[in-house]
């Protein structure tokens, strides 16, 4: 459809209260409707509050950090959350609350403060439930839930907004290999099947390499690489980025993502 | 959906019990064909004056009251994140109990018995003012901890100068005060349910209207906003309306403990936590339960009364523990 | 002109229903209320133990229709208690139709007294600290109650009586006497209130009368500085402290009253009622101030609760 990227950054630039460094320093980039970018980085090196400008939580200090063409932080949070749903690090649930009460919190922003559910809302919890592989955990309590099954709901949630864009903050950070897989295959599925434009900062170079179109490298608050897996994954780029030394490889396969870029870390003493 | 239904006409069964409970029950023993007779109409000028100057104005503050605490205890849950939070977390009621102990001990009230409840209000909105004040400077937005901190702050201070007050209290001042403090609603008159209702019924229907935005923050300001909530506005306007309505609450009847508290975690086990459930059954149980708790109060020990909050902790505490031995909470 | 003022008066007079035996008695309380009754008294509801016996005294227990939980005479232990005087049921007390309601002027605004009026129910709000106050409070409440040659007589045995321990004191050297309401924290009997009056009557002198307050609460450290001659400590209710507790208490041991055994226990209920009984406490702080007086019975000036 139209070119208008997704997400769009212009010399953003944006410092907390009393911090000495700026948190994210002339950051330019671009982010197309249909594609999967992965976030990278140190620790505090800015992906968290990249994300919180894009998705407009806070204004930018200078620069601009746009959502389809406009200012994400004057944008109408309803109007928004139509279109972009997010997956933030953590959520602490204090009160009982039902997986598909959760669920449904997604039409929200399709209901305003009054109007009740109907039967498409239903259908598109229904789906998202479906999609997360959660059916029959449904009427379970939130708290009594897995790591990796919390995850999916909280993913579901975003699903049941029907949004066109997916934002997700470490989705995978406490999970196990198979939950991590399951959580970037769907992701992946939603990319290719649906069109859905995913934004995910993530830990995981390998998998990040494995599975997006799109890399950013952040190194405190700046942009250090950005681009194609094989232009960021770059063993003297990496390596000065985590201060470790490092191999990267080619991905030996089976798969479509043979040969794509993998990190292996290596011992200090051997380097 | 049906059973939903089922369990909003239990509610209205129990409250129209409890209302008629509160009307037709009472020390003075007016016999209830007598108090039917009186209510249409009928009656002696004593029966008249019984029922409906002192039993109806009674019964109707503690149906406004004691939703109101039970609606604020379950805004101020939501909004903080804490199963520990009540109504008076944020100082209110020590800001309220600064104005009116004030007035006891310097002696405005005996010449203008109705300053009060106003001093106790003026106190309340001292307190929110100073509450959101330092809560506001300290971080550009209003941050829910500095909030709490900053509450627990002030109702330490306004602590403080009630005891100082009561320092120099004479022995009668401090008894009055001391009473006030206990809460009552002995004092109701249709004066006070024309206070409280101004205030509660709009007050009541815009909590109502944040129900949604109230689910979304109970999870986090961050889900919220992302699920298209304007955080900020939502929370000024839960903790500024919620600490009005404890405000009024407080002026019209002294501090009444428990309600706030336990009233929204009862409703919370058998209702779950969606907020357009929770916050009107929490209103209406909070009525019912005050307005059994103050029968009791009038009648156990008459023709003397006993203070209503010893019921609302004796009776409250008790019942709050075996429902949580049943839920899994 | 006084002519005139005469024929007025008498044409007023003439213009009433009633013949002026029964003209409406009116009395103002000490809340400044005027409160009017049609007829004398006969359904009283007292919540202040002294007031309560006063019309007791004045008018018959069966005038009485409620007691408090203070009110210790077996005389009135078959009425229904209101409780703490405090906190009574206000609807009780509308559904027994009293025709007076005696009530202490509380300070919160949200007392009794504010509700029972607008209801129609006369009520006397009473507040009696001084010896002068308790005279003045017995002939309203007699002329309430329709008895006021019974209230006069009343006052003046009590004059009588205080004149008695007054004179039998006189050129005595006063003795300074410390009144511990409780001990801990100390809080002391001031000047102006009802012992105080007591404690000047019975030859002796307020360790605290330089203070304004009523009930000041003061350093044990100013007490022992002061050095009382005699410590009074009332016990009963809500009372706290005796007289062989202070022997051991640090600070209270050293003091020269407690080593010279010049501490006494009296009845909190004697000293704590500004009413009838004043002369009795009188007497009775006469005799712990003056040793050499004779303890006190019941004197034979008290007139005989009416039958």
């Amino acid at each position: 459809m139209s070119t208008t990227p997704a997400f769009e950054a212009r010399s953003l630039s944006y410092a907390y209260e009393h911090a000495h460094a700026p948190a994210i320093c002339d950051v330019d980039l671009a982010i197309a409707h249909g594609s999967f970018c992965a976030v990278i980085g140190p620790n505090g090196s800015g992906k968290s509050t990249l994300i919180r400008l894009l998705l407009g939580a806070e204004p930018p200090a200078s620069g601009d950090a746009l959502f389809e063409g406009s200012s994400a932080h004057g944008w109408d949070r309803a109007e928004l959350a139509r279109r972009v749903g997010v997956v933030t690090q953590t959520e602490e649930i204090v009160f009982p609350l039902s997986v598909r009460e959760l669920v449904a919190m997604g039409r929200y922003p399709h209901l305003g403060a009054y109007r009740r559910e109907g039967a498409a809302d239903h259908a598109a919890v229904d789906a998202a439930i479906a999609t997360c592989s959660l059916s029959g955990l449904e009427a379970r309590a939130m708290n009594t839930l897995s790591g990796g099954e919390r995850q999916r709901a909280r993913i579901a949630r975003a699903l049941a907004q029907q949004p066109r864009t997916l934002v997700l903050d470490e989705p995978t950070a406490a999970l196990d290999v198979a939950h991590e897989m399951a959580i970037f295959e769907l992701l992946a599925k939603l990319v290719a099947n649906d069109g859905v434009t995913v934004l995910m900062v993530t830990h995981n170079i390998n998998l990040a390499a494995r599975y997006a179109s799109h890399l950013v490298l952040l190194e405190r608050g700046l942009v250090a690489a950005q681009g194609s897996v094989a232009a960021v994954v770059e063993r003297g780029r990496i390596e000065t980025t985590y201060q470790w030394p490092l191999l990267v490889q080619p991905f030996a396969g089976p798969g479509p993502d043979t040969g794509a870029p993998q990190v292996a870390p290596l011992r200090k003493e051997e380097s | 959906m049906s059973a939903l239904v089922t369990r909003a006409l239990a509610l209205a069964v129990l409250f129209a019990a409890a209302l008629v409970l509160a009307v037709g029950v009472g020390a003075a023993g007016v016999p209830i064909a007598t108090v039917i007779d009186v209510l249409a109409g009928g009656g002696d000028a004593t029966a008249r004056a019984i029922v409906l100057d002192l039993r109806l104005p009674r019964a109707l503050v503690a149906i406004l009251a004691g939703g109101g605490l039970a609606l604020s205890g379950a805004v101020f849950q939501a909004l903080l994140r804490n199963p520990l939070a009540e109504p008076y977390v944020l100082g209110v009621a020590g800001g309220a109990a600064v104005g009116a102990v004030a007035g006891v001990v310097f002696g405005v009230a005996r010449f203008a018995p109705s300053a009060v409840p106003l001093l106790a209000l003026a106190g309340a909105l001292a307190a929110i003012t100073l509450v959101f004040t330092v809560a506001r400077r300290v971080g550009r937005a209003l941050d829910t901890r500095v909030l709490l901190l900053a509450g627990v702050v002030v109702a330490a201070f306004f602590n403080a100068v009630i005891l100082l007050l009561l320092t120099y209290a004479d022995v009668e001042s401090f008894r009055s005060a001391v009473f006030w403090m206990m809460g009552s609603l002995s004092g109701s008159t249709w004066g006070t349910v024309v206070l409280l209702a101004i205030y509660m019924i709009p007050a009541t229907a815009l909590l109502f209207s944040q129900a949604r935005s109230l689910n979304l923050l109970a999870i986090g300001e961050d889900t919220a906003l992302y699920l298209g909530t304007r955080v900020e506005r939502v929370k000024l306007i839960g903790y500024l309306v919620a600490s009005l309505a404890v405000a009024v609450a407080v002026a019209a009847c002294g501090v009444i403990g428990f309600i706030g508290l336990i009233v929204p975690h009862a409703v919370r086990m058998v209702w779950g936590s969606d907020h357009r459930v929770l916050l009107p059954a929490s209103f209406v149980a909070g009525s019912i339960f005050l307005l059994l708790a103050d029968t009791a109060a009038r009648t156990i020990a008459s023709p003397a009364e006993l203070p209503v909050g010893v019921i609302t902790a004796l009776v409250g505490v008790p019942l709050f523990v075996s429902l949580l031995r049943r839920s899994s909470l | 002109m006084a002519a005139l003022s005469v024929v007025l008066l008498t044409t007023a007079c003439w213009s009433e229903d009633r013949p002026l035996i029964n003209s409406p008695i009116t009395v103002t309380d000490d809340a400044g209320q005027v409160i009017t009754l049609a007829a004398p008294a006969r359904r009283v509801i007292s919540m202040i133990p002294a007031q309560t016996e006063v019309v007791k005294i004045l008018g018959g227990v069966e005038r009485l229709v409620a007691r408090t939980q203070w009110d210790k005479d077996p005389a009135l232990a078959h009425l229904p208690s209101t409780g703490n005087a405090l906190t009574p049921s206000v609807e009780w007390i509308v559904g027994q139709k009293p025709d007076l309601v005696i009530a202490w002027p509380d300070n919160d605004g949200r007392n009794v007294i504010n509700q029972l009026r607008p209801l129609g129910i006369p009520v006397y709000s009473s507040r009696v600290e001084s010896l002068a106050e308790i005279s003045s409070m017995i002939t309203r409440l007699g002329v309430l109650l329709g008895e006021p040659a019974r209230a006069d007589s009343l006052v003046r045995a009590i004059d009588a009586q205080l004149d008695s321990v007054r004179a039998a004191v006189a050129g005595r050297a006063r003795p300074t006497v410390l009144y511990a309401l409780s001990t801990d924290p100390p809080m002391a009997a001031g000047a102006s209130t009802f012992v105080g009056a007591v404690i000047d009557a019975a030859g002796g002198t307020t360790l605290f009368a330089d203070m304004t307050q009523l009930w000041p609460q003061v350093s044990l450290e100013e007490i022992v500085r002061r050095q009382p001659d005699v410590i009074i400590l009332p016990v009963g209710e809500a009372t706290s402290g005796s007289a062989v507790a202070l022997r051991k208490l640090p600070g209270w041991r050293d003091l020269d009253a407690v080593k010279n055994g010049r501490v006494y226990e009296v009845d909190a209920d004697l000293f704590h009622r500004p009413g009838a009984t004043v002369g009795i406490a009188a007497r009775t702080a006469a005799s712990l101030l003056h040793p050499p007086l004779q303890a006190v019975r019941r004197p034979a000036l008290q007139p005989e609760a009416k039958r």
